[in-house]
């Protein structure tokens, strides 16, 4: 469905509501997590508890080569929000260790990203 | 009497003429004998007026025993009667019992349970007028039914029109609010507003949903995808109020098919209810996810403090469907919860039952069938694929007959939508276990909208539309 206050959004039903996955909590544990965070698992990765959910395995295990959260959440199909809250939690518990962004990265602007873009509508 | 009358008049005519024979004239001769003749006379006519009179007397007392024996007759005729009537009176009185034993233990029990009422029982025994009054108690009482029937039943529609449009204003919130929460992602207050509304919004469907499952109706939300159980649990766990309690263990690649996806996350969602309602609030309620020989078990333990033998048998009747417990059964809260269990266990070929947890309190276990039990990928393969839609359930929220979304295979209905990927994502492809992006390459077109869609900060990737919104 789109919303009616902005027509580009969607709305996709799912049965594991957000708040089941972070346990209610919006907010990350630790502020230095964000969308261009890098995570990597920690090595040796201590094992998961029993409880752990299958997003949390997922999520680490992807994070066995280096992953910026965005992308992580990208695959897991979760909102970044609530991928920063799990990031967070196996940060705090020592299997993924956090790096800021690569500073190689180039930090596109918005400007040139809607250029690439309609570019591309132009193709 | 006649003898001595008869005896006088013997003496007068001795007497006349032995005065005769003594006076010794002719003349007093003469009426000597005129007065023997005369008491002769007399005794004849006497003599014949006494045969005459004892033949009447004869006749007469012949007459009384005539009578008397025709009264005896009569009497007997009566008492033979009255016998016969006895006997009639008794039978009819037997027939009309045995018409209405039957009535009451056949045919208004046929009646009541909407099976085809047998014709009645002995009617030539019974006459008309009884059969006709019989037959009215049955007309009466299955019209009385009948009526109760549709009153019911009309009750029933509108507790399911009502539940399901507080399932769909329910739903609604849940759409609002996370789009909301899309909108300001960056705000944790909002997103964390937004949870709460979320989930209290999850809590009121289920509230909903159950009361049309107890009406007899489908769950009315349907996922087009399997869910691995381990969701299946927590899912559940969101609809209601302490799902923080819930702690799932178990496999993690063992899934249950598409179709019952909704009926399972209801029935757990109900089983947890009960589960931390009844056990301390600082305790969890651990939850164990589990492959078996027929199909994968769910094992759901709270720490309370049980029930007695009595009521845990009662409930173990109502969860394992033995008992059909409808709306009108139910008078406790706990009751609801367990009798939408026990729908889903009779509808689908669940198995449910309820016993004594070695944590103290309850454990509830429920077998899926292997029918509709199936293998996900474990997590970790999750991580190894490539940022693709994967298999996650698709909206269909509400009361709605039919799903038209695309299948998992064929583009999904929002393929004009963003399939969220960052370029920084791409940038992390070169490390070897996300070299899979290339199997997977995107149109331009698909391109261009995920990269609208990051500039957009749209919430997830390749979302469909969920066809068929309210």
């Amino acid at each position: 469905m789109t919303s009616p206050d902005d027509p580009g959004r969607t709305y996709r039903d799912t049965a594991l509501r957000p708040y089941v996955l972070t346990k209610g909590r919006a907010r990350p544990s630790r502020n230095t997590i964000s969308i261009d965070t890098l995570l990597i698992a920690t090595d040796p990765a201590p094992s998961l508890p029993i409880s752990a959910g299958r997003q949390e395995r997922a999520l680490l295990a992807m994070c066995r080569g280096l992953l910026s959260l965005v992308e992580a959440a990208a695959r897991l199909e979760l909102p970044v929000s609530v991928v920063r809250v799990l990031a967070s939690d196996l940060v705090d518990s020592g299997h993924l260790t956090a790096r800021a962004g690569s500073p190689q990265s180039p930090q596109l602007s918005r400007d040139l990203l809607q250029e690439v873009l309609n570019g591309l509508r132009a193709l | 009497m006649w003898s001595a009358t008869f005896t006088i008049t013997a003496l007068a005519a001795v007497a006349a003429v032995a005065g005769a024979v003594i006076s010794g004239s002719l003349r007093g001769v003469a009426v000597g004998v005129l007065a023997a003749a005369v008491a002769v006379l007399l005794l004849t006519l006497l003599r014949r007026l006494r045969r005459r009179q004892r033949a009447t007397w004869a006749a007469f007392e012949q007459h009384e025993r005539e009578v008397e024996r025709r009264i005896l007759g009569y009497q007997h005729q009566l008492a033979e009667r009255e016998a016969e009537w006895a006997d009639r009176a008794e039978a009819r009185s037997a027939a009309v019992n045995g018409a209405l034993e039957h009535l009451l233990r056949v045919r208004l029990s046929a009646a009541m349970a909407g099976s085809p009422v047998p014709p009645a029982y002995g009617d030539s025994e019974l006459d008309e007028v009884a059969a006709s009054l019989v037959d009215g108690v049955l007309a009466e009482a299955t019209s009385a039914l009948k009526r109760a029937d549709e009153r019911e039943e009309s009750l029933r529609l509108a507790v399911v029109a009502l539940s399901r449009r507080v399932q769909t204003a329910a739903h609604s919130i849940q759409e609002h609010v996370s789009l909301m929460a899309d909108r300001h992602q960056h705000d944790p207050d909002v997103v964390e507003s937004s949870m709460r509304v979320d989930h209290a919004a999850a809590q009121q469907a289920r509230h909903a949903q159950s009361l049309a499952v107890l009406c007899g109706e489908w769950p009315g939300q349907q996922w087009q995808e399997p869910l691995a159980m381990v969701d299946v649990v927590r899912a559940a766990s969101a609809r209601i109020l302490a799902y923080q309690r819930v702690e799932v263990s178990g496999d993690q690649d063992v899934a249950v098919a598409a179709e019952v996806v909704e009926p399972v996350i209801h029935l757990v969602a109900e089983l947890l209810a009960n589960a931390t309602q009844s056990s301390p609030p600082a305790t969890s309620v651990p939850v164990t996810v589990r492959r078996v020989q027929r199909g994968a078990v769910i094992e759901i333990d709270d720490g309370g403090v049980g029930m007695d033998e009595h009521r845990l048998e009662q409930a173990r009747e109502i969860v394992s469907g033995r008992r059909r417990a409808g709306l009108g059964d139910l008078g406790e809260i706990p009751q609801t919860g367990l009798a939408v269990v026990g729908h889903y266990v009779r509808r689908h070929g669940f198995r449910a039952d309820l016993s004594e947890s070695p944590y103290g309190g309850l454990r509830a276990v429920v077998l899926i069938p292997s029918k509709v039990v199936e293998t996900v990928e474990p997590p970790e393969a999750i991580a190894a694929r490539p940022a693709a839609r994967q298999a996650t359930p698709v909206v269909e929220a509400g009361p709605r007959t039919s799903v038209d979304t695309a299948s998992a295979d064929s583009p999904p209905a929002g393929a004009t939508l963003p399939q969220r990927r960052s370029r920084r994502g791409q940038a992390a492809a070169a490390v070897p276990e996300e070299s899979a992006p290339a199997s997977s390459s995107p149109t331009p077109e698909q391109a261009g909208s995920w990269m609208g869609a990051f500039i957009e900060g749209g919430r997830t990737g390749g979302e469909p539309d969920p066809a068929g919104t309210s």
